[in-house]
Formats: C-alpha cells, sequence, structure tokens
C-alpha cells in the first residue's frame, strides 16, 4: 500500500515523556498512548473472536468504541482508510483531493457533487500538509456532555482546547458582534434602556425556563420568533442575535421550547473555563477529538487496524470476512459507518436530508473578526441576510493560523448550510461573497483614523464600529483582491434532520432479524453521519444508544476509574470548602468596613 | 453564589467522617488545653509559637489564640529575624485561601505588616498590595479583601505622599462593570466619590453619574446592591439631582414589570417613597407606595404596617 503524507498525529508533536511544549508548566508528564497505523505498525493478524467489530473511526464510533474498551468489550476497531477520523477526519490537501475522486468516482454514497478548486501557490508556496481541514467542522459548548465525558475519560489530555468568543451576526450587509454578557449590555452605550432591561429578563428567563411554563406555554407550538418578540418585546436586531447566533437555531420557525433551551446552551456555557461559550481543539476540529477517543480506546485494549474493510457479514455464523481474505467471529454486534459499508449492502437507512458545506482557505488572516488573543470566530447568515434571499441561516466557522489548521497569513473558512436541493449551494456562494466583501472592506487602508468608524472605548482601546461599515461602504468597490488557495465544496447525506440531534428510533428501524437476501451487511447496525449540527451535542447521544444496543444498559457509559482520581488538572477551580454557602445579600453585612452606605429608610 | 459549592453526604460517608472526626477532635482538643495553659501561665517561648500555628491552621476562628499569638511575637520580637516575618505573611496567605473570609485572619494579617521590621516597610506594603488584587481576581466580593484593600492605599499614599483615588475610582468602576451585583465596589464608590466630583469634573459629574445609575437599574432592576447605592446618591445629592426625571425612569422599570409578570419591583417602590420623601412628601402618595409594598414585598408586610400607622399619625418625619 502506498503510504500518503499526512499531518503529524498527536503524540508526534508531543515527546512522548516531556509535558507537552506549549504549556510549559504542566506539571505532570503526560505520555500519549500511540495509535496504530499512525505511530504503530498496523498489527498483520486480527483476533480471531471479537465481541464488537467497528468499522469506520469518525467521532460517534471512536466514541463508542473508548467507552466498549473501558467497560470490558474486546473491540476490533478498523477504517478502509489509511488516517483517522473518516466522517470527522482532518484532512491535509492533496488528501482532499484524492477524497474528492473518491465521491465523485460514488465510491463514499453518503457524500455528492464533490468540487475543489486548489490554487498553484500550494505545492509552491505553502505545503499540502500545512492545512487541516475538517470534514465536519464542530464547536465544543463548555457545558456540554462531550465535555464532560472528555474530563471522565481523561482524552482532553491528548488535546489543546482554544476558546472562540466572538460570535457575530450578519445583518443589513454588515457584521453585528454580539452582546451577550450582562457585563456588555450594562456597558453598551448604544443598547436603548428598555432594550437593555427586555434583554437582561430574558436572559435571567431562559437560564430557567423550563421551571416557568407560565410564560412560554402558550408558545409551545409557535416560533422562538413570535415568543421574543411578542413576549419580551425584543426588537428584530436582538431576536436575530439571541436565534441565530447565541441559539444557533437554523430558521426563524424554530419552535420556542427547541429555541430557548439552545439558548441556554451557549449561556450556561459561558464563564465555565472563561469568558466564552464555546472551544474548539487545535491541530484540527472533530479529526483532532476522534483521535483522542481511539487512543483512549486503544489504551482500554481495542484492537486498531486501518486500511481494511469488511468485505461480508453472516449473522447466522457471526463471521466477518475482510478484504485480505482474513476473518473473525463477532460475538455481540457489527457497527458501522455508512461510508464504510461493503459493496452489495442493502441495509443503509434512508440518508434523506442535505448539507452543503463550502470549505476556503484563504490568504489573508481574520484578526478583526476574532476576540484578543483568540484564532476563531462564529458568523451566522440569518435568514433573508444574504443577496440569494436564503430561507435557512448559513453558518460559517473561521479559524486563523493559531489554531495550527493552516499556515501564518492563511485562514480556512468553513460555510455550512442545511437548505435543501440546488440553493444549498447559492446560498454558501451568497455567504462567501458576502463574507469576502466584508473583509475586503474592512481591511482596507482607506478607511484607517476614520473617527467615524475607529472609536475609542472607554479603556482607551479602538473599537472599530463594524455596524457603521456596513453602511457607509456600501458602495464601496473593494480594489483588492482575496486569494483563495482552496475552494471545496461537498454535498453530505444523513438521516439526521438538520440541526437535529439523533433520533434513537433510527437504530429501531435496522433492529435484527430483517435479513435481505444476498445483502453483504445484514446484521449491522450503521452508525449516523453527521448533521449539520455545529455543536457535538448529538455525538454522545448517538454513542450512548448504540453503547445501550450492545450493553444493555448505558449505567455504565464511561465509568472510569483511574487509581490517582483526584489529580484532574481542568477542574482547578478556587474552591473554599470551608465558607459557608450564602445568598447573594451578605455583603450587605458590611460591619467592619467604614460607614454603611446611607440607611435605606424602608 | 461566590463559587463555593455544596456538598451532599450519604449516610456511609457521614459515619466514616464521623470516625476520623473523633480522632481529630481528640487532638485537637489536647492542643487547646495546651495553649490556654500556655496563654494563662505566661509562656512565650517558640515551641507555644509553633502550637499556636499548628491550631490556628484548624480553627482561624479562634481569636484567643491569634491574640496569644501576637505576646509570644511581641516577647520574641528582638530575636526574630526578618525571615520569621516573611513566613509570617505566606502562612496567613495559605490559611487565607482556605479561609477568605474570617475576620480574624485579616485583623492579624493587617498586624503583622503594622509591626513589620522597619527596613523593608514600603516594599512589604506594596506587595501586599498586588496580594489583594490578585485575591480580589479570584473572588472579586470579598469584602475584607476591600477593606483590607483601603487601610493599604491610605497607608502606601501616607509614606509616599501621593494619592490613587482617581485610579482607585476607575477600579471601582471597572469591577461594578463585570459584576453590577459587587456591593463591596458599589461602597467604594461611595467612598471616593464625594471627592472625585470635586477635583475631577472628566472622570465624574453628576449627570454621569445618574446615567450610569440609570443604565445599572435597567439592567438588573431586581439587584439590590443599585438601589443601595442609588438611594446613597440622592440622599447626598438631591439638590443636585433632577429627581423628576429619575422618577420617570423608574416608573418605567414598575410599569414594565408590572406588565411583564403581574407584580411590581418593590425596589422601585421603595425609592419612589423615599423620592417622595425628598420632593413633594405627599402622605397620601406614600401610603399608597407602602399598601402595594404590604401586597408585593409580604415578607416584610409588618414592616410597612408599622410605617403606615407612622403616616397616620404624624405627617411623615
Amino acid at each position: 500500500m502506498k503510504s500518503f503524507e499526512r499531518r503529524p498525529s498527536v503524540a508526534e508533536r508531543r515527546s512522548p515523556f516531556v509535558g507537552s511544549a506549549s504549556t510549559n508548566n504542566t506539571p505532570t508528564p503526560m505520555v500519549v498512548p500511540h495509535l496504530a497505523g499512525i505511530e504503530d505498525p498496523v498489527p498483520e493478524t486480527t483476533p480471531e473472536k471479537v465481541d464488537v467489530l467497528i468499522a469506520g473511526t469518525g467521532i460517534v464510533e471512536s466514541v463508542l468504541a473508548a467507552a466498549l474498551a473501558w467497560q470490558g468489550s474486546n473491540v476490533l476497531h478498523i477504517d478502509q482508510n489509511d488516517h483517522y477520523g473518516d466522517t470527522s477526519a482532518t484532512l491535509t490537501v492533496d488528501q482532499i483531493k484524492r477524497w474528492v475522486n473518491e465521491v465523485n468516482s460514488g465510491k463514499l454514497a453518503p457524500y455528492s457533487n464533490a468540487k475543489l478548486y486548489v490554487s498553484t501557490n500550494v505545492g509552491r508556496n505553502y505545503k499540502s500538509r500545512d492545512f487541516g481541514v475538517d470534514l465536519s467542522p464542530k464547536l465544543l459548548f463548555a457545558n456540554s456532555d462531550l465535555l464532560s465525558i472528555l474530563v471522565k475519560s481523561r482524552v482532553h489530555q491528548y488535546l489543546e482546547f482554544q476558546s472562540l468568543s466572538s460570535f457575530h451576526t450578519f445583518e443589513n450587509d454588515s457584521f453585528e458582534k454580539l452582546t451577550n454578557s450582562k457585563q456588555e449590555i450594562f456597558t453598551d452605550n448604544n443598547l436603548p434602556l428598555m432594550t437593555k432591561r427586555n434583554l437582561m429578563r430574558f436572559i435571567k428567563f431562559v437560564l430557567n425556563w423550563e421551571a416557568q411554563p407560565e410564560i412560554w406555554e402558550a408558545y409551545s407550538e409557535r416560533s422562538i420568533y413570535d415568543f421574543l418578540t411578542e413576549k419580551f418585546k425584543l426588537d428584530k436586531a436582538q431576536t436575530f442575535e439571541l436565534i441565530f447566533s447565541i441559539g444557533l437555531c437554523y430558521n426563524i420557525e424554530t419552535v420556542t421550547p427547541k429555541a430557548l433551551q439552545r439558548i441556554r446552551r451557549y449561556l450556561t456555557s459561558f464563564d465555565v473555563y472563561g469568558p466564552f461559550p464555546v472551544m474548539y481543539s487545535k491541530y484540527g476540529g472533530s479529526g483532532e477529538v476522534s483521535q483522542g477517543f481511539c487512543r483512549s480506546a486503544a489504551v482500554g485494549g481495542a484492537t486498531y487496524k486501518l486500511n481494511d474493510k469488511l468485505i461480508d457479514y453472516n449473522p447466522e455464523t457471526k463471521i466477518a470476512t475482510f478484504k485480505d481474505g482474513s476473518k473473525v467471529t463477532v460475538m455481540e454486534k457489527v457497527i458501522m459507518s455508512p461510508t464504510q459499508a461493503p459493496e452489495g449492502c442493502a441495509n443503509i437507512p434512508k440518508q434523506q436530508f442535505e448539507i452543503h458545506r463550502l470549505i476556503c482557505i484563504v490568504e489573508k488572516t481574520c484578526n478583526q473578526w476574532f476576540a484578543d488573543g483568540e484564532s476563531a470566530a462564529v458568523v451566522v447568515f440569518p435568514p433573508g441576510s444574504l443577496k440569494s434571499n436564503n430561507t435557512q441561516v448559513v453558518q460559517a466557522v473561521i479559524q486563523g493560523s493559531n489554531s495550527e489548521t493552516c499556515p501564518r497569513g492563511t485562514s480556512i473558512w468553513y460555510l455550512t448550510s442545511a437548505e435543501q436541493g440546488p440553493r444549498g449551494e447559492i446560498d454558501l456562494d451568497a455567504a462567501l461573497e458576502a463574507l469576502e466583501n466584508s473583509l475586503l472592506r474592512e481591511t482596507s487602508q482607506d478607511i484607517v483614523n476614520d473617527s467615524d468608524i475607529v472609536q475609542v472605548g472607554p479603556e482607551g482601546q479602538t473599537i472599530i464600529n463594524s455596524v457603521k461599515l456596513g453602511q457607509s461602504f456600501k458602495e464601496y468597490v473593494p480594489r483588492e483582491k482575496l486569494n483563495f488557495l482552496m475552494k471545496f465544496y461537498f454535498t453530505q447525506h444523513t438521516s439526521t434532520p438538520p440541526f437535529n440531534i439523533v433520533a434513537s428510533s433510527l437504530f429501531d428501524m435496522q433492529d435484527d432479524n430483517r435479513l435481505i437476501p444476498g445483502a453483504s451487511d445484514n446484521g449491522i447496525i450503521y452508525t449516523p453521519m453527521p448533521s449539520a449540527e455545529i455543536s457535538y451535542d448529538e455525538v454522545v447521544t448517538a454513542a450512548k444508544v448504540l453503547y445501550e444496543k450492545i450493553v444493555g444498559s448505558d449505567d455504565d457509559f464511561f465509568d472510569v476509574d483511574f487509581e490517582d482520581e483526584d489529580d484532574n488538572a481542568m477542574t482547578n477551580n478556587p474552591d473554599y470548602e470551608n465558607a459557608i454557602a450564602s445568598n447573594s445579600d451578605e455583603d450587605i453585612a458590611m460591619g467592619d468596613s467604614g460607614e454603611p452606605v446611607g440607611e435605606m429608610e424602608i | 453564589m461566590h463559587g463555593i459549592k455544596r456538598r451532599n453526604w450519604s449516610k456511609e460517608q457521614l459515619e466514616l467522617k464521623r470516625k476520623n472526626d473523633a480522632i481529630k477532635i481528640k487532638q485537637y482538643k489536647s492542643l487547646n488545653d495546651t495553649l490556654l495553659k500556655g496563654k494563662h501561665e505566661k509562656i512565650y517561648d517558640l515551641n507555644h509559637l509553633e502550637l499556636t500555628e499548628t491550631l490556628l491552621k484548624q480553627n482561624p476562628e479562634f481569636n484567643t489564640i491569634w491574640n496569644y499569638r501576637r505576646s509570644i511575637i511581641l516577647s520574641l520580637y528582638d530575636s526574630l529575624d526578618i525571615k520569621f516575618w516573611q513566613n509570617e505573611l505566606y502562612l496567613l496567605l495559605q490559611i487565607l485561601k482556605d479561609y477568605p473570609k474570617v475576620y480574624w485572619i485579616w485583623n492579624y494579617r493587617l498586624w503583622i505588616l503594622q509591626n513589620y521590621p522597619k527596613q523593608e516597610r514600603l516594599a512589604t506594603w506594596e506587595n501586599e498590595l498586588k496580594m489583594v488584587y490578585k485575591l480580589l481576581d479570584l473572588d472579586s466580593r470579598n469584602f475584607h479583601a476591600w477593606h483590607y484593600k483601603r487601610v493599604l492605599t491610605d497607608e502606601i499614599n501616607k509614606m509616599t505622599d501621593k494619592t490613587n483615588i482617581e485610579s482607585q475610582f476607575i477600579y471601582s468602576t471597572t469591577m461594578i462593570n463585570k459584576d453590577i451585583s459587587n456591593f463591596s465596589a458599589w461602597h467604594q464608590r461611595t467612598l471616593l466619590l464625594p471627592t472625585i466630583l470635586k477635583t475631577n469634573k472628566d472622570l465624574a459629574s453628576i449627570e454621569k453619574e445618574v446615567d450610569y445609575i440609570v443604565n445599572a437599574m435597567f439592567t438588573d432592576p431586581e439587584d439590590q446592591s443599585i438601589w443601595y447605592y442609588m438611594n446613597w446618591f440622592i440622599n447626598n445629592y438631591t439638590s443636585a439631582i433632577n429627581l423628576i426625571e429619575l422618577k420617570e425612569k423608574i416608573e418605567m422599570i414598575n410599569n414594565d414589570e408590572l406588565e411583564f409578570s403581574g407584580k411590581e419591583n418593590i425596589w422601585c417602590l421603595k425609592l419612589l417613597i423615599n423620592i417622595e420623601k425628598l420632593t413633594a412628601n405627599d402622605t397620601s402618595i406614600i401610603v399608597e407606595y407602602l399598601t402595594k409594598l404590604i401586597q408585593f414585598d409580604y415578607q416584610r408586610a409588618n414592616r410597612y404596617k408599622f410605617l403606615l400607622e407612622k403616616c397616620g399619625s404624624s405627617s411623615v418625619n
């Protein structure tokens, strides 16, 4: 097998016996276990008998493999590719070229319509493996089930996370920076007083919305837009921010309870590890996280094989046959990603929903969109904000070079739409054009020192008023051109509805005993393809449901006991054990500190 | 609040805890007896100094022992070198990390600072100030730390013959911006604002202050810190403020609350009473507000009833 170029793996980036180079003050050295096929050679032989065979090393399969391995199951985890990640892979430019060819030759059924442009500069000024492009870009909420499992399983120790606090809403041809924290609402001089009041009231409500049905019950079947504008009297700008940037909902019709849950997800994630709601893993998104879980599974005893493909499974004899002729008896279940299905398969669930992705590498930094010290941002294009008159949202994740997924001076833009049919691609093109124009406008030299646009903030910092930028420069025609190093478009198909979390009924439908004569994949359970959801929220749900199908219950899902239990670097918060839990009024009793603040007469 | 977790114990855990505690209690009692005896007999030696440390680490609330430690130090003063004093500050910091809200530790720390050998005095006090800023970063609402910071800045200003009232004011603003409910920061503001208003028109003016408070009220009208500050402000600058305009803003919040939840905001009502007293002082209006307060703040109904009676018997004030 010809070996292709790839990006350095987690273990190769760190010396295995020394603490990570980028965090010199890490007290305990951490050993990153090796992965078969990357740092370790792939084992020559496969075991004769395993409990579970998993095909595909995408994020759901990897989390499942680790959970099963730690539970004590004997797992064989294979992938037909020469790299880890499958549907969650982080690929180099050359790997993308190969991938596009596979898609267009019909070998990767859940994908279609792949198009790729690569500038000749890649190969000349840049190396292909300087870039790490995610097939499914994902963000990690600070308060989420995947994060707690990352910590519990200690997989977080193999990874490095960076914060993302910059969320923009594109409206009226310009970017609005999100006003989401109490501090921002308090200190924002442009927000009218009543808007402050309504916004804060809503934020307080939504943190505990389920306990207050009297406020939202009348809207339980109605859209969040109606709820926010009628009940909380919020105007369109704030409503759109809440629905599309904070809630990351996909259209204006999203029903109230569902949207409230999504809005709360953002707010309860804020300030968990710092003043940001989400994180992403450095060096690549879900590809890195998948790899981390594979490493954990390997430590737990799972066997790994790359470049291996199942060609047939017989549910009667429980014998799985691989393309090299080797066989293995699978005692429990075969779990498989639809991308890894054998020829002659007939049991893949219908992948009726489309996700359109446009991934661009541009030769420009996008630092003006990032918060200080960060290297990524989210830009949301609400329905109706684009030239294409989009009815569904377009979400963009922008990553700069400090994320270590692209070289200095370049950025990666991930645009996603869950619009169905050809309109999806049209919306993405319109969003790309809007991003391109905004970037050129904002970086143009003509506007530097324009006092209307550049303001000085209360603490002396410069604030670029992007609202004004959009308005005053609407007619401005950029002279500069943006260089694209890569433009990469594809459609991905999934059984999970847009922005939804996988439903457990998906797996019930493909439950045993419905053998299709002659099919090569009878008895195999297929994992869901990634949905358009920007967060990892679906991953743990899907892995848990599959785990329950195999083990019988999800009680001991990642019930991992490590010997040195108390040594947990990530939860090192100041915790004053002795201090008595007190209510917020405590400071009022200021016995010792000088005069009281005037007696309140009443 | 303040990042403190509540802990739930299971039955088995409780039993185990009791067993372990019994041993600790025995040790503690014997230590306690030794030290009280030593104090009574005025034994001032290094051995007892060390024992006080052991006990205070376990129970920093025992002020008698802090006093005993002071007595020992004073009696051994001449034999203690600079290292001892440095160590003392370090030790206290360790205890403070576990018990950040014990009065006696803070008092004792200040005492150490005041009795510190003269040679490195200013540097030590300035280091102390840095430490307290760090502590406020960790818990911005620790009022002990705020008080300690004030003592430190006053003393450092005296030593250096400088004033930093403006940067103090900016610091309090920054802290309020970060957390509107930080009453310690609002309190700090009350101590600084009168001077700033006289000396630095760019930094603060009555108009700016009204604007700031109104913004805070609209951001979080359920937070009492703001209302307490507001009340202090209008009591002290009654004639300088446009109370009618302010009253309209408060009524706006209150009406909005009534429309949303069917209840009026009790803080609005309380402040409206005060404004009424400071302006027209119409008893019938005050009676109306008090009647509403009985309804909307039922837990304090008797207090309002008492005030109503006062209104009835005499014209107010």
